[in-house]
């Protein structure tokens, strides 16, 4: 094992372990999503004013709420949600994610709190509005210079202690002097998993955890979701669980239970008279009653799908989704318990028994992350740590000596040089994620693509606008972007054609920048289209658009994927002033999957083109980040089982040469691809034939990206221990962690099991038997077509089906709070919020609290600073001139 | 050190090229005529007299700068500002509602009590908008309108606007224009930190909040190093509450500094390097009245920019 800490660090790579996500079964899924813990639920909510001494409903409504995939989650997995019966949203914004997003109306909050939502548990592990996560401070707070009574004053659900003027923390935090000066506001704090409060406030100037972040310096989307629903009160979002690993203060695990909490967002039940409350929250019957009757009944300042005003603040705060924590709505919730699969991350805590290290493909990223703790968390097994590298690279130091095990796709182009067996451990590939608006702003979901589009995407062809096409005379006569080219409009009809798209991001393909068996995979099926090779070639489309003449007849299949374009764009932007070619710019590949996979999860745009710090010595590009919802477009590499575990979509692929079938990534396209794998005894390793796909009629229905997944382990050399271990991980590998699911040891989906339900049992025994030949160490290879057992025995007992954590959820755990919600006081909310709220609301005395000053030790010794220095120097000159003199003579 | 070596120092000294500032400069300032030879300081000594000096004028000028100097850039930019805000009342271009740009003109505020005549209140409290005059708190109500407004304004540098603020007594009138008419205020008195908050708004009412920085003893008038508060209430109606916006930069709130002003400071600081090195370079080839003909404004106008950079970073209300 000693061998391998120098690899590690010469590699400079992500350690695996934790990195995985589990993803809302999309058509690759191997399990239906309802076995994987479904939800769903219908509640009757109202709003109803206390006026007069009687309820006065002013809305019902009967919303349904539907939740994919809630247990065994992981690391920033995508929950789909689906409502209806809700009240139309109004106010509505792009980014449903953003601070702004609170301040739409009627939307449908989607929460990440810990805790569970029951009355029966104790406090600490109870859910409450304060163990609830929002990413800014502004989510959890209210002030008011300007009404006294807004309208959570008046909220009838609310306890009297929340309904006073000032529901702060006691003592009041320094440093938030001037909201002090309000005359009402509202501190919602958030308590963490340690059990630290951070107490927000304005701009968080109470604290704020870690990971929240105002708005003006937020660069990561929080997950709490200000969810739309349409005219008809149906919606969808997509919403992103985050887990301990990334957001430690929510802290939620496999050990911590957390729930999904939707709000649907009602608007707040009036009580003018406010009777039975202290003298000094109940409004002046009167004028002052009637206003703030007015205020809070109001029913928003936007149409039912009206785009929020760009002058800020217009809405009604009444019905506004940042009023998620007043009681009236907060009874409303639907809370659907989660649970979290044991982190892979975890295993360096559990088991100190030195890890055995297998580098190389990401693509194997996900099944690993699934793999590694179950191995761990068995004591009588070992530390499985994948560490993540491009398969050249793990194949090269394979070859060197330099490590003992590598994941790859492809067999190294020259022999590894000594005798290495390159056993199949999964299929899976690659796919081409996307994230496509259409013209109603929704995401497009049945994007086709040709390998020539793929082609014109990589080769730099398309000039992005008429600057560059000015200049770049081999493309001037291409359209601009992939979404004004006719070829792409014909095969994905309904697709705006002359749309609101950044053009930068309709031109590129987010691709990797090193060598990898991914690029060569997708090359390879490029180059094996007829079409798509000629074009390349030279040869015009229909339309007459050609290929950037600085990939004129570039040769393929490559591991790397070349940046030819040398146009230099000149413009009077301060960024543009070092030449950089700009399609390179537009094109800006990235390193490693796992950041394309982030960048295409989260929409963000990674091309070099926003100009920063301009006039100052730091000037320069960075990616221009987030685009905006309702006008994306971006397409991307990545692999097969992050765009499953992310939930995006992935595009289908032609599949025939005259452009009539396409494949998508599915069980059945995947299982067609691999009946196509044929042995190469030469190269040790079953290969794709890419022609044949393009040509015969089983190719027509296989998926053009489907790759299949070796462990290449030496049988000579190898330390006698390491040798067992990566024998037995074989052996596992090869038939128990074969079964779909996503629990620890189990095949999540974006994989091909290697069984024989899908015709790939020869695969699976040709690993069994090479399990073998890797504890036995015998410097010899099983055959390819008839593979012959060595005598070793590495047998093991199957992994549980669901060794991942609890199997509960789903609807076991729900029910909280009423079945059909109406008129029962949330119980457990109002008891469980007694910890939090302050005790100098309590008292009726009008003027609460002190005068907080800000003390400035800066401002009160700065200037007598500079004069102690002044009289320092005035008197340090002549004493030292007189020394001087004195010492010199 | 014996005879000989002493006699060339001595020869040495007569004929170095004289200095302005350094040792030695009372020769070419005075005129001394003929006086007994002085042995030059050893080359540490005079190192460190040459850095002791440096910082001693540097350390000079950022005070002549804070206290006096500001205040001179101060009335001229309430001058122009007030032809601006008076231009915006003529027209009724001025603002009233949504998001106000920092820096821009929105009231004009007299109160006899505390000196304040037609002084100019702009948007925005960050340290910066601050050295033009006394500054709105973007996400209070403009003056006049119902709720409270929160005015901020320096007590020490830049005209030391706020400075008297503190001794407005309960009753004392302050008047207040902005583009929804003219408004008068009575005192309701200075809060210290400690003292009781003033009673909630009676709907309808509204409220204005002078803060700015004071302190006791030693520090008082110099180095202010504590907020202190004035409220005055409103005589007679407040018009409606326009939309504010709901967040304004931490960099607002009082006795914050303004961190991004470290870089231009930087750079100026760099420029004033640049200069001495053009001075002594200067010195050498043209002698000195040439040179400081020109490099005087030169360095005058960098030290000028340098202290008004580097008073941003320091807390906005001193």
């Amino acid at each position: 094992m000693t061998l391998k800490q120098r690899p590690i660090t010469a590699l400079g790579v992500v350690v695996v372990a934790g990195f995985a996500f589990a993803a809302p079964a999309a058509e690759l899924a191997a399990i239906p999503a309802a076995s994987a813990g479904g939800f769903s639920k219908t509640e009757t909510i109202y709003r109803d004013h206390l006026v007069g001494g009687g309820d006065q409903v002013v809305d019902t409504r009967t919303v349904t709420v539907n939740v994919g995939t809630t247990t065994n989650l992981r690391e920033r997995q995508q929950i789909p949600v689906t409502w209806s019966g809700a009240h139309p949203t109004g106010g509505i914004v792009g980014d449903v994610n953003s601070e702004q997003a609170s301040q739409e109306e009627y939307p449908v909050v989607l929460m990440e709190c810990r805790g569970v939502d029951s009355t029966t548990v104790a406090a600490s592990q109870r859910l409450s509005q304060e163990t609830c996560w929002t990413q800014t401070p502004a989510e959890r707070f209210d002030s008011s210079y300007t009404y006294q009574w807004p309208s959570y004053r008046l909220d009838r659900y609310a306890s009297a202690a929340d309904r006073g003027a000032i529901v702060a923390p006691n003592p009041y935090p320094a440093g938030c002097p001037i909201t002090a000066e309000a005359p009402v506001e509202h501190w919602v704090p958030f308590v963490a998993s340690s059990g630290q409060v951070y107490q927000g406030g304005l701009n968080g100037c109470g604290g704020m955890a870690p990971e929240a972040a105002n708005f003006a310096t937020s660069t990561v989307p929080g997950n709490t979701t200000y969810g739309v629903s349409d005219k008809n009160g149906n919606g969808t979002a997509s919403f992103v669980a985050q887990s301990a690993e990334s957001n430690a203060s929510l802290g939620c695990s496999s050990s911590v239970k957390c729930a999904l909490v939707v709000i649907p967002i009602m608007g707040m039940s009036c009580d003018p008279a406010a009777a039975g409350l202290p003298p000094a929250d109940q409004p002046v019957p009167g004028p002052d009653a009637d206003a703030a009757f007015a205020l809070c009944s109001r029913t928003g300042h936007y149409q039912a799908g009206a785009l929020a005003s760009s002058s800020p603040n217009l809405e009604d705060p009444a019905v506004a989704g940042r009023m998620w924590w007043a009681a009236s709505n907060w009874r409303n919730r639907i809370t659907i318990p989660l649970t979290f699969a044991v982190a892979s991350s975890s295993c360096s805590v559990v088991n100190k028994n030195a890890p055995v290290d297998i580098y190389g493909s990401e693509l194997m990223a996900q099944a690993t992350a699934q793999w590694s703790p179950y191995f761990c968390l068995d004591p009588k097994l070992f530390n499985l740590t994948h560490v993540q590298t491009s398969e050249p690279e793990a194949k090269n130091l394979l070859a060197s000596g330099g490590i003992e095990a590598a994941f790859a796709a492809d067999p190294p182009p020259t022999p590894f040089g000594r005798p290495v067996v390159q056993a199949p451990v999964a299929v899976s590939g690659f796919a081409i994620s996307y994230l496509i608006d259409d013209k109603s702003g929704h995401p497009y979901t049945k994007l086709r693509l040709s390998p020539r589009l793929l082609a014109k995407l990589l080769s730099e062809s398309y000039p992005t606008g008429p600057g560059i096409a000015a200049g770049d005379t081999g493309i001037a006569h291409n359209p601009y972007d992939m979404a004004l080219d006719p070829e792409f409009q014909a095969l994905n009809p309904g697709l705006p054609t002359s749309g609101p798209f950044d053009a930068s991001g309709a031109s590129m393909l987010l691709a990797l920048s090193s060598n990898s068996d991914v690029t060569w995979a997708l090359t390879s099926y490029l180059n094996s289209d007829p079409i798509a090779r000629a074009w390349l070639n030279g040869q015009p489309d229909p339309w007459g658009m050609v290929v950037n003449p600085a990939y004129k007849g570039l040769s393929l299949p490559t591991e790397r994927w070349p940046l030819l374009d040398t146009f230099v764009f000149n413009t009077t932007s301060a960024c543009l002033q070092n030449p950089a070619p700009y399609l390179q710019l537009v094109a800006a590949p990235l390193s490693s999957m796992i950041n394309i996979s982030l960048d295409m999860q989260f929409g963000i745009e990674n091309s070099q083109l926003q100009c920063v710090n301009e006039f100052t010595p730091a000037v320069k590009l960075v990616a221009l980040g987030r685009e905006i919802p309702g006008q994306r477009f971006l397409l991307g590499v990545t692999s097969l089982a992050d765009s499953t575990r992310y939930g995006m979509s992935a595009a289908a692929l032609q599949t025939d040469i005259a452009g009539t079938t396409f494949a998508s990534p599915t069980t059945q396209s995947l299982k067609a691809a691999a009946g196509m794998l044929t042995p190469d005894t030469s190269k040790g390793a079953w290969l794709m034939p890419y022609s044949a796909m393009h040509s015969s009629p089983q190719g027509a229905a296989a998926y053009p990206g489907t790759m299949l997944l070796t462990a290449d382990i030496p049988t000579s050399g190898l330390p006698k221990v390491d040798a067992a271990r990566y024998g037995l991980f074989l052996s596992l590998a090869s038939g128990a962690m074969q079964t779909a699911g996503l629990g620890n040891g189990q095949l999540p989906p974006g994989y091909l099991a290697l069984t024989a339900a899908n015709g790939l049992s020869g695969l699976a025994h040709f690993t069994t038997v090479a399990a073998g030949y890797v504890t036995a160490q015998t410097g010899t290879v099983p055959s390819l077509t008839n593979p012959v057992a060595i005598q070793t025995s590495t047998g093991r007992s199957p992994p549980p089906q669901n060794n991942g954590g609890p199997t509960s959820g789903g609807r076991a755990g729900v029910g909280s709070g009423s079945s059909t919600g109406q008129h029962t006081t949330a119980a457990p909310s109002a008891s469980a919020k007694s910890t939090g709220s302050s005790a100098n609301v309590a008292e009726p005395i009008q003027p609460v609290g002190m005068t907080i000053g800000v003390k400035s030790g800066l401002a009160g010794l700065m200037l007598p600073l500079v004069l102690l220095l002044a009289v320092v120097g005035a008197v340090a000159i002549p004493l030292t001139t007189y020394l001087g003199r004195r010492a010199s003579e | 050190m014996n005879a000989a070596q002493t006699a060339v120092k001595e020869r040495t000294a007569r004929f170095a090229p004289p200095t302005l500032c350094g040792p030695g400069s009372w020769k070419l300032i005075h005129r001394p005529g003929p006086r007994p030879a002085r042995r030059d300081l050893p080359a540490r000594a005079s190192a460190t007299v040459w850095v002791l000096g440096g910082c001693c004028l540097l350390a000079l000028w950022f005070l002549l700068y804070a206290l006096v100097l500001s205040g001179l850039q101060e009335a001229r930019t309430q001058t122009l500002l007030y032809a601006q805000i008076r231009e915006q009342f003529a027209l009724g271009t001025g603002p009233v509602d949504g998001s106000i740009p920092y820096g821009s003109p929105v009231a004009v505020m007299s109160a006899k009590a505390a000196g304040l005549t037609n002084v100019v209140v702009v948007e925005g409290t960050t340290s910066a908008e601050l050295t033009a005059g006394p500054g709105h708190l973007a996400n209070t109500p403009l003056p006049g309108e119902a709720g409270s407004c929160v005015i901020m304004g320096r007590s020490t540098t830049f005209g030391r606007p706020f400075s008297q603020v503190t001794s407005l007594r309960a009753g004392d009138e302050m008047t207040i224009t902005t583009s929804l008419g003219t408004f008068t205020y009575a005192v309701s008195g200075v809060r210290y930190p400690g003292d009781r908050l003033p009673a909630a708004l009676p709907a309808g009412g509204a409220r204005l909040i002078l803060v700015t920085s004071y302190a006791e003893g030693w520090r008082r008038g110099w180095a202010p190093d504590q907020t202190v508060f004035v409220d005055a209430t409103l005589k007679g109606n407040a018009q409606p509450t326009g939309r504010t916006p709901s967040t304004i930069p931490d960099t607002a709130l009082p006795m914050q500094g303004f961190p991004s002003a470290l870089m231009p400071l930087v750079l100026w600081m760099q420029g004033l390097v640049l200069a001495a090195v053009g001075i002594v370079w200067g010195r050498r080839r043209w002698g000195g009245w040439k040179t400081w003909l020109v490099g005087l404004p030169v360095a005058v106008a960098l030290l000028w920019a340098a202290a008004e950079t580097a008073i941003l970073l320091l807390p906005n209300l001193i």
